[in-house]
């Protein structure tokens, strides 16, 4: 016999958008039990410590979209949530580089020195995408509308975003339509002229996606990693004291404060259906659990296609769900060192080691990362996203020794003959070679290394095909259409079985948006 | 010299859908020509001695049936025929797809490869059907001038609505999201086929520079689909060669009563103070006029005609902004006899043949573009047109038109010479042995018409046959840009018919349509 519990709200998923989603409900009074089926919370926004004394932030590594009014009613600092700034962007050249910092008038003398033109019109396109972003901002803020059927209050919020848009100058819809449409490459072609400059800045277009920075798209993407925001300083990336899975535990801890109940290692089987209505959830180990509201953080494959059965599901809804794109596009290198990465074209400490590394020379290199794993391999020379979280924060590695966090584009989910343990190490070897390039001594300090195959993302976390956003952020698996049309307002076809993973709207990152609104949206209809 | 009430630069299809609607209000319109000939991309011209081509176009998608039935062009004696098969995929080993106007026979053809595809192909073309109903009602509309859009434009847009009534929401819905996709992801719904996912998405990269990889292809695959009445890969030959299309659009606009003066090259649209007052011609020729329409790509218009000192910064800098990168070459052959190529009918000759193996194929073949280099193993489409009309060459000779992707504008570190025109003739050349055995023996002559050489004989921007890349950042309200979207400049009294205009590339001549109809309200 198992042990049969009842409760208010079950959420399936121990990682943010499921914290977040747990939280919010426990502090409207509702009795919410969280099921994680590994043996620590946070999933891909986890810290772990896989070799002795060094602590990895496993996947997400870097934390800027976290909303701040997430952060103010969960009360995240009081439970451990603290952000330090990432100082700079470095884009280390053959003979050069390139040094972005915090520090405006550093900036604008060292684009100068590429380029005095472009460390003008940096100076005027940071404003802009800033307003840009605010402008998408409450786009993101809205639970989608059933454009099929829109409710009363669909039809307000519809109405509420049109007036927003007739607010927005010429200008700045003439620049939204183009960051929803073009290619991240285009867009910054208009503006800029230094290449290392323009392929660093269309990086952010391309990371989580399969696409390159010239396919159409990939500016949205951009836009997307645009609306971060600390403390009010736009387009600011900070590192969490003890990695990211910090950030998880500060708001696990605050869902437990506010009475959630939360049980690792607890892998759900099934949801249960009855009558067209979920009930509870049954674990693996066969364990039952009772509840008003089933909450699914899974991505939208595992939530509907895995969690229930089909047969319990619309047909149509069955068909956008598999037709549903979440091709994984990268990999993750994590790597305990005995000292300091020495950049050929930098060498030694210095700001250039206290913020985001990126391997990102020119559009081509970009591209031609892209295009092999288009054609199903993982890329030769790939991008990559570095941090080096120890040098940030000392306690994620014993002294004198440091961690690096090297995500790592392109590596295919669909990778020809599979991915195994051959072409893990392949891929591996693979990324320290492109580092190598411009810090020859990597290879002398490695003391162990993790690589992670999109194919390990999806067996070790859960995420389908190792997509890191759940579902691609294509235009047309946006908004309303996401995760699927009439059911991206967190709802599904199922009674009382809801979604609130980055597989629903506004998308992903460790932005705790989709639980945020989630949660709200259930609490509304209760 | 008569003061006109319009002036028409440009003598394309778009051009004289203009003049003629124009001409049949009453209005007094002159259409001026620079080359010797009318028509523009619908050009049917010699190449070699004793040989005829079409110089851009060898079929036509689709025809607006507004233009059809306004500019009467029935009884202005065009005849457009379209063969019972379509287009054929062709496979090395000989099992090629033959897309006929009927779908089970175009089925039957595609279970040679796989017999689930064959189970679909009839809903996928009914499903791209309903979708092609929204954008055909969409393209009658001028677009609404965004971000401001009044209680009046939202009633124009509800037109576009009406499709739901008998296509459902569901309808909109999946337009909303093929039009974004990539080939790839539209064609993983549907089709296993490599073949068969390679020649549909031929439809996606139709006239692009973008591969079947890039997202809103959908759009592209959709936008040749329109009024073709779930006859997938629909293709139209004019009798006679594209060039007759032209020839009854004139004959048509004539009978309106327009004036037209071919070899008048248009050097400068004349405009001081933010108003167009007429255009000056080389050699010196003022002509004034009430209202200039030009069927010119934007780039040429604005930059070229109008200058950059007449135009705002910010208008002059969106302008700029266009994207055109021609990547579209054309070559055609004059060939000793008829190329036989095996497992298709002397009668199926008649038809559009195209080489794309797999979308990877076509991809691979655009890569080459993004890095500013001729595709090694490109995309062709081509036609016999003379199996069409005999008199394109001398008795038992022949014609092949191919058209060929991808060949960028923009070459890096290299030009557009003569031998890199042979080097991708040669590219061509190897790729069509592997289909027509023997193929170079029969080659007698050869034409290659690079992008550039398509900026320089038809004044297209970059070469660009669309007058600008068809992606959605250059779509409908963006079309050719978010201030001159509504066929209207921002200078005064000069108006925009051609395809850098809503809704975009192609004979269809809607843009004409539009213009006409918005340039009469004022």
């Amino acid at each position: 016999m198992s042990l049969v519990n009842k409760y208010d709200a079950i959420v399936i998923g121990g990682g943010h958008n499921g914290l977040t989603a747990a939280a919010y409900l426990a502090r409207a009074g509702k009795k919410v039990l969280v099921l994680e089926r590994r043996y620590v919370l946070g999933g891909a926004a986890v810290t772990e410590e896989v070799f002795p004394g060094f602590k990895y932030s496993v996947c997400s590594y870097v934390v800027s979209l976290l909303k701040p009014n997430i952060i103010r009613e969960l009360m995240l600092p009081k439970f451990g949530l603290e952000l330090l700034p990432l100082e700079s962007t470095f884009t280390p050249l053959d003979n050069d580089y390139l040094l972005r910092t915090a520090d405006e008038d550093q900036t604008y003398r060292e684009i100068s020195r590429h380029s005095p033109r472009d460390a003008e019109t940096y100076m005027r396109f940071g404003p802009l995408m800033g307003q840009i972003g605010m402008a998408v901002r409450p786009i993101l803020e809205t639970i989608a509308p059933n454009i099929m059927r829109p409710s009363l209050s669909d039809l307000g919020a519809m109405k509420k975003l049109l007036n927003h848009f007739k607010t927005l100058s010429n200008e700045q819809f003439e620049y939204l339509t183009k960051l929803m449409t073009m290619s991240s490459a285009d867009f910054l072609d208009e503006w800029f002229e230094f290449e290392p400059l323009k392929a660093t800045m269309c990086s952010s277009g391309i990371i989580g996606t399969f696409m390159g920075p010239r396919s159409p798209g990939s500016a949205y993407v951009m836009l997307h990693h645009y609306m971060g925001d600390i403390d009010g300083a736009f387009r600011s990336w900070g590192f969490q004291r003890g990695g990211t899975g910090a950030v998880s535990m500060a708001i696990a801890r605050s869902a437990e404060q506010f009475g959630a109940d939360i049980l690792t290692e607890a892998a759900v089987g099934k949801v249960i259906v009855k009558n067209g209505s979920a009930v509870g959830v049954v674990l693996e180990n066969g364990d039952e659990y009772q509840a008003d509201k089933v909450i699914s953080g899974l991505d939208p494959k595992l939530s509907f296609l895995k969690m229930v059965d089909e047969s319990d599901l619309p047909s149509d809804f069955v068909t956008d769900i598999k037709n549903f794109r979440i091709r994984g596009s990268s990999g993750k290198v994590n790597l305990a060192l005995d000292g300091l990465p020495n950049f050929t074209s930098l060498p030694g400490d210095g700001p250039h080691l206290r913020g985001a590394i990126s391997i990102s020379p020119s559009y081509d290199y970009l591209e031609k990362a892209y295009d092999d794993a288009k054609y199903g391999n993982f890329s030769q020379e790939p991008y990559m996203d570095i941090i080096l979280p120890s040098v940030i924060d000392p306690g994620m590695a014993p002294p004198g020794k440091h961690v690096m966090s090297c995500f790592v584009q392109y590596a295919p989910y669909d990778i020809k003959g599979g991915w195994d343990d051959q072409k893990r190490e392949d891929f591996g070897d693979t990324v320290i070679n492109a580092l190598a390039r411009y810090a020859p001594n990597i290879k002398d300090i490695i003391l162990h290394r993790q690589v992670l195959t999109p194919a390990d993302l999806e067996s070790t976390f859960g995420l389908t095909e190792g997509n890191i956003f759940h579902g691609e952020l294509t235009l047309q698996q946006l908004f309303v259409m996401r995760p699927a049309v009439k059911w991206a307002n967190y709802k599904t076809p199922i009674t009382n079985y809801y979604q609130c993973g980055s597989g629903t709207h506004p998308g992903g990152g460790v932005t705790g948006s989709p639980g945020e609104m989630a949660a709200k949206k259930i609490l509304k209809d209760w | 010299m008569d003061r006109y009430d319009s002036i028409v630069v440009g003598g394309g299809v778009n051009s004289l859908v203009t003049a003629s609607i124009l001409g049949q209000s009453g209005k007094k319109v002159l259409l001026l020509e620079a080359r010797n000939q009318i028509g523009g991309l619908a050009s049917t011209t010699e190449f070699s001695p004793g040989y005829k081509c079409n110089l851009v176009n060898d079929v036509v998608k689709w025809i607006d049936p507004r233009v059809l039935k306004k500019l009467d062009i029935e009884s202005h004696g065009m005849e457009l025929f379209s063969p019972d098969v379509v287009r054929i995929a062709l496979d090395t080993d000989d099992q090629h797809i033959l897309f006929h106007r009927n779908t089970d026979q175009t089925a039957a053809s595609i279970s040679n490869h796989s017999e689930e595809d064959a189970k679909v192909w009839k809903e996928f073309t009914k499903y791209i059907d309903n979708l092609t109903h929204f954008l055909e009602k969409l393209y009658e509309l001028t677009p609404p001038k965004l971000p401001d859009v009044g209680l009046k434009e939202a009633l124009s847009m509800r037109a576009m609505l009406t499709p739901v009534r008998k296509h459902g929401t569901r309808g909109l819905v999946d337009l909303l999201r093929v039009v974004p996709m990539m080939m790839p992801e539209l064609m993983d719904e549907w089709f296993e086929s490599e073949l068969l996912r390679g020649a549909v998405s031929a439809a996606g990269i139709h006239h692009i520079t973008l591969g079947p990889f890039a997202a809103a292809t959908g759009y592209n695959l959709l936008h040749q689909h329109i009024y073709s009445d779930c006859v997938f890969h629909n293709a139209l030959f004019v009798k006679g060669g594209t060039g007759n299309l032209a020839e009854t659009l004139l004959k048509s606009a004539e009978y309106a009563g327009v004036d037209i003066r071919t070899r008048s090259t248009v050097q400068s649209i004349d405009v001081a103070n933010g108003v167009c007052s007429g255009v000056t011609l080389e050699g010196g020729e003022t002509i004034t006029a009430a209202k200039v329409v030009s069927g010119l790509d934007p780039t040429h218009t604005f930059i070229k005609l109008v200058g950059p000192a007449e135009l705002n910064p910010s208008f002059f800098t969106q302008v700029r902004n266009i994207k055109y990168r021609g990547s579209v070459v054309r070559i055609h052959f004059a060939l000793n006899s008829l190329p036989e190529i095996k497992g298709v009918s002397q009668d199926q000759m008649r038809t559009v043949f195209s080489i794309n193996p797999s979308i990877e194929y076509i991809e691979r073949a655009a890569d080459a573009a993004k890095y500013g280099r001729i595709s090694e193993d490109p995309y062709v489409e081509f036609t016999i047109p003379s199996v069409i009309n005999p008199d394109f060459a001398p008795e038992g000779k022949h014609v092949l038109s191919a058209t060929v992707q991808y060949a960028p504008y923009h070459l890096r570190n290299q030009t557009w010479s003569e031998e890199l025109k042979v080097q991708l003739k040669n590219n061509v050349v190897r790729v069509l042995e592997n289909y027509i055995h023997g193929f170079s023996d029969q080659i007698k002559s050869f034409a290659v018409f690079s992008p550039l050489d398509l900026e320089d004989k038809f004044g297209l921007t970059e070469g660009n046959l669309n007058h600008g890349e068809m992606t959605l950042d250059q779509f409908f309200f963006m079309r050719p840009t978010m201030s001159s979207a509504q066929y209207k400049s921002p200078i005064e009294n000069l108006y925009l018919c051609g395809p850098g205009t809503h809704p975009g590339g192609g004979l269809h001549g809607t843009n004409g349509f539009n213009a006409a109809h918005e340039i009469l309200k004022q």
